[in-house]
């Protein structure tokens, strides 16, 4: 007998009917996997024999065959035991209802019947109902992130036998609740501006940058409180949209780190790995084609600390993204582009001692040495970052002073209020926050009066300005002008974006 | 072979000009060297190990040869003999080389000459500092002499050609292998800008430890005064002030914090006598000219907050001292800091702080 049962694969972070036809017939006993398994797939086996069993059922002694439809795509995950035992229930004709063939059926099996954990069930979830399946059955597991889709009837599980039984009709089963979706912070983090004190410009260029998800650089001595500012950066980002959020949570979904209870990414991730990073965790890859820290960070900051440390070709693969918002990783067979649409966030010294400009050490640097050391930012990355700024050490005084300064909520406020103008500005153009603006939104958005023209111009002579700093100071003064509330860029929203070009007036011999 | 072909044939025999003045002395004179050569044991005897090459070179046509080979790379030799050799240069404390390869403008030599020199890892102070006392030098008519090395070197010929001013370089090795690679640029532009670079060894002689040091008397040798704008404890700037002591001349040093490594030696410098100057300005007054006063920025456009901050600035004051000490908000501090800057009432020192300019 043949039964074909419906599933869902993934590719990347999107979604593709699998079709599993399962075949009993006589001959050797055994099961045969065709179709591109992958080697979890072809484990699957054992898995499904003994979940069959041990649910009570009987495992027939006859050649099984289980198709994997279209038949020319690799196969992966471990999301197919489900279909296949209840594919081998309905062929030995231990299940009898039709309307097995009704649904989308994903979960993996543990030895005991019991149903385990999807990775990935959001992007299948919402390619299925794009491409018109309305019921899905998956494990109970993996029901909070199910429960934020409209128009589709998720059916959860506990084990292998509740599904057969539902099937069947003994069981009644309801689909899973709605959830609303409800993105206001969610506070965990324990950081808080209020703690840190003095660090005036970086406070104020943290707020734009979040504000309008500029990428930003801070340059200063070791201990300055660089990777203390970075850490308070999650504490005042905007909230998500609820489309932003759905792509960062099918992202973590696929990479399997998403939140068993939550179901969704509430708060834009904020993603930090170390220096020792390979360029394969940064940007994605392996063979099954994960994604990487970069997709991780989508819609989010991903934090550098001590961007000199990365090596050159690490951080050569921040070009594409940094330019397109995604990252595309290209195997023999195909290729898989994931999103990677981030504000980035680095950290670097101003010379190799790290003291250079500072008051409190000296700087044991040559000229040479300092230009060579700054020379390593390689142009194309540097371009890429709307903002820069010194921070320096605090004296004694100020971190022993008992005031505390602004606190996080305060500037999570402004943040958000600036980010709803962006939203309102950019409706409907697909992008969300100035940084992403297009040559044509530039010239409709950031037009500049005569005076502000002026400063602009002589900027670029007087304090060595490079062409294309310009559309970045654009951007930022977009931005500031934004979280004053004014509709126009004036004067003096120019003027202090061009605080923020540090690294352009650095003029050493 | 004239007289300054023998002086010059001294040089190329490897000589060092010690030995050199002893064979002179010895001969009796320079025209008598040819003869003595022949006819003299003794003369032999000191010129040793150099005798079968002397030997080999006694003849106009390898002289001939010399200059042809020099004039192909377009270098210059000047002997004692030249009208424009330098008299200072003639004292027995300095030791003068009997002939130096050059190339430029021989007759800077006879202008009045200053020589700032300095450590080669300058800190950002010493830059600013050099660039000063350099700039208000050159335009008091002084010619800036210098050792053409990475840091205060540099600085100090890059800043007499940015202001039209005239500069020396000696060489610490032969003009074909300049010290340091990086300084190639500048070498040309010290020529294309009516500039003088000397150097007392033949065109293909690398630089040495012992080449720095020995050409630093030239340095100090051809200059009224020498200013020390910062140096480290060791550092070879002072041995140019000891030759400058030994010689008679000027020395000037640049005071700087106690707890600068690169100030100990100009602070050491002063402690021992050295004439501790202020500006440009002091070393002027020593040699008899005086200059107006020099008058900051009118302030008269500015309003309340940035004069404020401007007043501040006299001194250099970091950002978060800034909003600290006038309450200003950080965003307002940002466009008033830039508006400054802009209109050249201040200027960035290093990442964080900011001073006002000079006119």
């Amino acid at each position: 007998m043949l039964a074909k049962i419906s599933s869902f694969g993934l590719q990347g972070i999107k979604g593709y009917k699998v079709e599993l036809e399962i075949d009993v017939n006589a001959g050797l006993p055994g099961i045969e996997i065709v179709g591109l398994p992958d080697a979890s797939i072809k484990e699957s086996k054992e898995r499904v024999r003994s979940a069959v069993k041990n649910s009570g059922y009987m495992f027939p002694t006859k050649k099984i065959t289980v198709n994997f439809a279209p038949a020319d795509i690799k196969k992966e995950g471990s999301m197919y035991d489900l279909p296949v035992a209840l594919g081998i229930l309905y062929a030995t004709e231990q299940i009898k209802a039709k309307n097995i063939f009704d649904y989308i059926i994903v979960g993996e099996l543990a030895l005991d019947g019991k149903l385990r954990r999807v990775k990935g069930l959001l992007p299948i979830l919402i390619s299925a109902l794009g491409g018109g399946y309305k019921k899905v059955i998956i494990p109970s597991a993996n029901a909070s992130e199910a429960s934020y889709l409209s128009d589709v009837e998720v059916y959860a599980f506990d084990e292998l036998r509740d599904v057969v039984e539902f099937l069947e009709g003994s069981k009644m089963s309801l689909p899973i609740q709605k959830r609303n979706l409800d993105l206001e912070y969610h506070s965990k983090y324990k950081e808080d501006l209020k703690y840190v004190k003095g660090q005036y410009v970086a406070k104020r260029a943290l707020e734009i940058a979040v504000a309008g998800n500029h990428n930003l650089i801070m340059i200063g001595p070791p201990g300055a409180g660089k990777t203390m500012l970075a850490r308070c950066i999650p504490t005042i980002m905007p909230d998500m949209t609820v489309p932003e959020a759905l792509e960062t949570t099918k992202i973590h979904s696929v990479a399997g780190i998403l939140s068993e209870s939550d179901g969704i990414v509430y708060n834009r991730p904020f993603r930090s790995p170390h220096h020792t990073i390979s360029a394969v965790a940064l940007t994605g890859g392996g063979s099954s084609v994960k994604p990487g820290e970069m997709s991780l960070a989508h819609n989010g900051v991903l934090f550098l600390d001590e961007l000199l440390e990365y090596p050159r070709n690490v951080l050569e693969n921040l070009r594409q993204p940094l330019e397109d918002g995604v990252i595309t990783i290209a195997r023999a067979i195909r290729s898989v582009e994931y999103p990677a649409n981030f504000m980035l966030v680095s950290s670097m010294n101003p010379c190799p001692c790290g003291y250079y400009g500072s008051k409190t050490h000296e700087c044991t640097c040559t000229p040479v040495q300092i230009s060579k050391y700054l020379s390593k930012l390689s142009g194309p990355l540097m371009d890429r970052i709307d903002l820069h700024i010194s921070v320096s050490n605090v004296t004694y005084d100020d971190l022993a002073s008992k005031s505390l300064s602004e606190p996080s909520s305060c500037v999570r406020e402004r943040v958000n209020n600036a980010r709803q103008i962006q939203l309102k500005r950019f409706e409907g153009s697909g992008i969300f926050s100035n940084s992403k603006m297009s040559g044509e939104m530039l010239k409709k958005y950031c037009v500049l009066d005569t005076e502000s023209e002026k400063i602009i111009k002589d900027a670029f002579s007087k304090l060595n300005l490079s062409a294309r700093a310009y559309t970045r100071i654009l951007k930022v003064a977009r931005t500031i002008a934004d979280l004053a509330g004014e509709e126009n860029i004036s004067v003096n929203h120019v003027r202090e974006a061009l605080q923020y070009r540090s690294l352009d007036r650095e003029n050493i011999r | 072979m004239t007289e300054s072909e023998i002086l010059y044939w001294l040089s190329i025999s490897g000589l060092t000009v010690r030995r050199q003045a002893q064979i002179i002395l010895r001969a009796g004179g320079i025209k008598q060297i040819e003869q003595s050569f022949c006819k003299d044991e003794e003369f032999k005897k000191l010129c040793s190990d150099k005798y079968p090459i002397m030997k080999r070179a006694l003849s106009s046509d390898f002289i001939k040869e010399n200059l042809r080979k020099l004039k192909n790379d377009e270098i210059n030799v000047a002997t004692q003999l030249n009208p424009l050799y330098p008299e200072r240069l003639k004292q027995s404390e300095v030791c003068a080389p009997f002939a130096f390869y050059y190339k430029g403008n021989l007759e800077l030599l006879n202008t009045d000459c200053i020589a700032v020199v300095g450590t080669r890892s300058v800190s950002s102070y010493g830059k600013r500092m050099t660039e000063k006392f350099t700039q208000t030098l050159v335009e008091n008519g002084f010619t800036i002499v210098s050792g053409l090395a990475t840091g205060v070197d540099g600085i100090s010929h890059e800043v007499a050609l940015d202001n039209h001013g005239k500069t020396i370089a000696v060489l610490g090795s032969g003009h074909n292998y300049v010290n340091p690679v990086s300084h190639a640029e500048l070498y040309k532009r010290i020529l294309d800008n009516d500039g003088l670079i000397i150097s007392e060894y033949k065109p293909d002689v690398t630089a040495t430890k012992y080449t720095f040091p020995e050409r630093n008397r030239i340095i100090s040798g051809i200059s009224k005064g020498v200013l020390v704008v910062e140096a480290g404890e060791k550092s070879g700037a002072l041995i140019t002030a000891n030759f400058a002591l030994e010689q008679g001349r000027d020395v000037f040093a640049i005071p700087g914090n106690l707890d600068s490594s690169r100030s100990v030696g100009t602070n050491n410098l002063i402690y021992s006598g050295a004439n501790l100057v202020r500006s440009g300005e002091d070393i002027c007054a020593h040699y008899g000219i005086t200059i107006d006063k020099k008058k900051n920025k009118n302030t008269n456009e500015l309003d309340d907050n940035e004069k404020t901050v401007y007043e501040l600035l006299k001194d250099e004051t970091s950002f978060d001292d800034l909003v600290e000490q006038t309450g200003i908000m950080p965003q307002d501090l940002s466009v008033i800091l830039v508006k400054l800057e802009m209109d050249g009432y201040i200027k960035r020192t290093s990442m964080d702080n900011y001073l006002i300019t000079e006119n």
